[in-house]
């Protein structure tokens, strides 16, 4: 089932939570919504599974307008942060349940109950566990009973809300896979809240980035890593320098360097970015030198702290594997993929003293 | 030696605190219970059964114990809304109702009685009205009805608040989501894991309705056969220098409840094992 938002607005007393939100996400399609803390993620879920009422904008489930519809009548499985298991409920009948409460006409036959359940019981990996109550599993059989209950009554979508917040590091990364491997099974539509970049870049088909009650960015993985749209995505996501520059007479420079040309009339203040990894070690006497005043290892890398000779500023740099690059020595810098932004906008460089993404 | 029973535990002072609570329980319960059952078994069961028939005593016994479990039957409803309100949603004067609640805990018991009969006599603010209607409240057993509920109100309210409060509102929504209408979510996933509370506050409502005296004798008119409660015969009977009669009706008011009390202990065991609070 296809989803189609269009304009979601939502605030709470005075302050907005979502303004004018538009999504489209495929039939079948895994979806992470990301974002910090208080920038809207939850709320759209929210929205989306009617249980936030939003002040204006439409969602269409399949084309048929799910706005007016009622929690009950849009059919959304959703798992819930904290679970919201029913602790008196055992595993079979918290799973049960959403068959169970359905009125005479559509209820499966008790037989027919106990089937689904055991095969979603078997689904989720936790055959055997449906005497269980709730307060008896671990966080990550828990959250897999949520989503083996949310999945029981055949839900047009599913939502998960920071699916693996509340799990340690290990069973994290196992549930991901697992969850992956699900939906490939299953092929619900699905959309997950996250803070967690890696989560989001690792399980989702596409990315959406939010931030202040605003979509950011919606895209792959690679294109949200490797093309950001916006200065916040390019901070936010993986590892950035950032470096101000200035605009004047269709050129941006940096202290004295001349970083390129841009297009005439853009003036003022702009800000250039650049991952670690794209800044390539060259011999001093280029476009830009630093001296190195730390190196530490990072997992596999190896990342040195650099003051520009151009500006004074600090940037990190990563070295190439087994190069001697030592602390006081001076290393000349040439910049690959950068983003160069003025007010929030993209500005492109046209030319190649340093290569724009 | 050191008592070999105890696992060893970080925390100080369990022995001495271990021998207060025993001392203070031995002094101020135990002891006087004992005494009581003591005086009562001079008369032996026969002699017990036979006061126990009496009908003057059989009506205020069945009086008591009737009226006090109708009061705490109608507490757990009302005591249950009030919880609700008080913890679910923010309103002025929230905190001047929750202050309220506990008002007949609070109250002098002779306050409460004097307050309700004014009320509630024939020519009482709403005492008048029903009067009219041709319902009398004080001075029958209606009036002692009213008198029970109101004292058992806090025990009910007071059970059931914290674990109300506990309860995390995401299980409403996520009954919400599966399709599960609105009743069906507070009977089937909202009360179910209160049952426990709901128990406790019968309990103590009931327990501190069986024993009630203070405000009941005034709206009462303790009429004999009618409106007489237990606690009442045993004054009564005290005050004629009846003393095997009083101890009696103490004894057997002292075993019902006890027996009662019991009873909600063990029913209670049963509900936590079935919630799955183990």
């Amino acid at each position: 089932m296809d989803i189609k938002i269009r304009g979601l607005q939502k605030t709470f007393g005075a302050s907005p939570a979502l303004h004018g939100v538009d999504l489209d996400v495929g039939s079948g399609e895994l979806i992470g919504l990301l974002g910090p803390s208080g920038s809207g993620k939850t709320t759209l879920l929210r929205a989306i599974a009617g249980l936030e009422t939003p002040n204006a904008g439409q969602i269409h489930f399949g084309g048929q307008d799910a706005s007016r519809q009622s929690v009950q009548e849009r059919r959304v499985g959703f798992v819930f942060q904290n679970y919201a298991l029913f602790r008196h409920m055992s595993v079979a009948e918290n799973i049960a349940y959403g068959l169970r409460v359905r009125p005479r006409a559509t209820r499966p036959a008790a037989r027919q109950i106990t089937h689904r359940v055991n095969e979603l019981l078997e689904l989720v990996q936790l055959t055997g566990f449906d005497a269980r109550f709730p307060g008896q599993l671990s966080g990550g059989q828990r959250q897999r009973v949520a989503l083996a209950r949310a999945l029981a009554v055949e839900p047009r979508v599913l939502l998960l809300d920071e699916p693996f917040g509340a799990l340690d590091a290990r069973v994290r990364k196992d549930l991901r896979h697992w969850l992956r491997d699900l939906h490939k099974r299953t092929g619900h539509t699905t959309i997950f809240v996250t803070h967690d970049q890696d989560e989001a870049l690792e399980m989702s088909d596409r990315v959406a980035i939010l931030n202040r009650g605003a979509l950011e960015q919606i895209g792959a993985p690679d294109e949200i890593y490797d093309s950001p749209a916006t200065p916040f995505v390019f901070q936010f996501i993986g590892d950035s320098n950032r470096l101000p520059v200035d605009l004047a007479n269709g050129r941006a420079r940096l202290g004295a360097a001349i970083l390129g040309h841009v297009a005439p009339g853009l003036e003022g203040a702009a800000e250039l970015f650049f991952r670690p990894e794209n800044a390539v070690l060259e011999a001093v006497g280029g476009l830009l030198s630093g001296e190195v005043t730390h190196v530490r290892r990072q997992g596999a890398r190896r990342r040195a702290d650099v003051r520009l000779d151009q500006t004074g500023a600090m940037i990190e740099v990563d070295l190439p594997h087994g190069a001697a690059t030592q602390v006081t020595q001076r290393i000349g810098l040439r910049l690959e993929r950068v983003g160069l932004f003025a007010q929030g906008r993209r500005v492109s460089l046209l030319d190649e003293a340093c290569r724009a993404a | 030696m050191r008592i070999a029973l105890l696992k060893p535990s970080p925390l100080p002072g369990f022995a001495p605190a271990l021998g207060a609570a025993l001392l203070w329980l031995g002094v101020l319960v135990l002891i006087p219970l004992a005494a009581l059952v003591w005086r009562a078994s001079g008369l032996g069961l026969s002699g017990l059964l036979s006061i126990a028939s009496q009908p003057r005593v059989a009506a205020a016994l069945k009086l008591s114990f009737g009226l006090s479990f109708l009061a705490a039957m109608l507490n757990v409803g009302l005591g249950g809304v009030v919880a609700w309100v008080l913890t679910r949603y923010e309103f002025p004067g929230r905190r001047l109702l929750d202050a309220a609640v506990d008002l007949p805990f609070a109250l002098p018991t002779a306050v409460a009685g004097v307050a309700l009969t004014a009320v509630y006599a024939p020519n009482g603010w709403i005492g008048g009205p029903l009067d009219a209607l041709g319902l009398k409240v004080a001075f029958t057993p209606l009036g002692i009805f009213v008198a029970l509920v109101f004292i058992g109100l806090p025990f009910m309210v007071r059970s059931v608040e914290p674990v109300l409060a506990e309860v995390e509102p995401e299980t409403e929504e996520a009954s919400a989501t599966l399709g599960a209408s609105r009743l069906r979510t507070i009977f089937q996933v909202v009360l179910p894991p209160l049952a426990p509370a709901f128990l406790t506050g019968f309990a103590l409502a009931l327990a501190r309705a069986v024993g009630e005296y203070g405000s009941v004798v005034f709206i009462s008119g303790n009429i004999p056969f009618v409106s007489e409660i237990a606690p009442l015969l045993i004054v009564v009977r005290l005050e004629e220098f009846d003393e095997a009669g009083a101890t009696a009706v103490a004894t057997i008011m002292l075993a019902l409840s006890f027996a009662l009390l019991l009873i909600i202990n063990l029913v209670q065991a049963r509900v936590r094992r079935r919630t799955g609070h183990a």
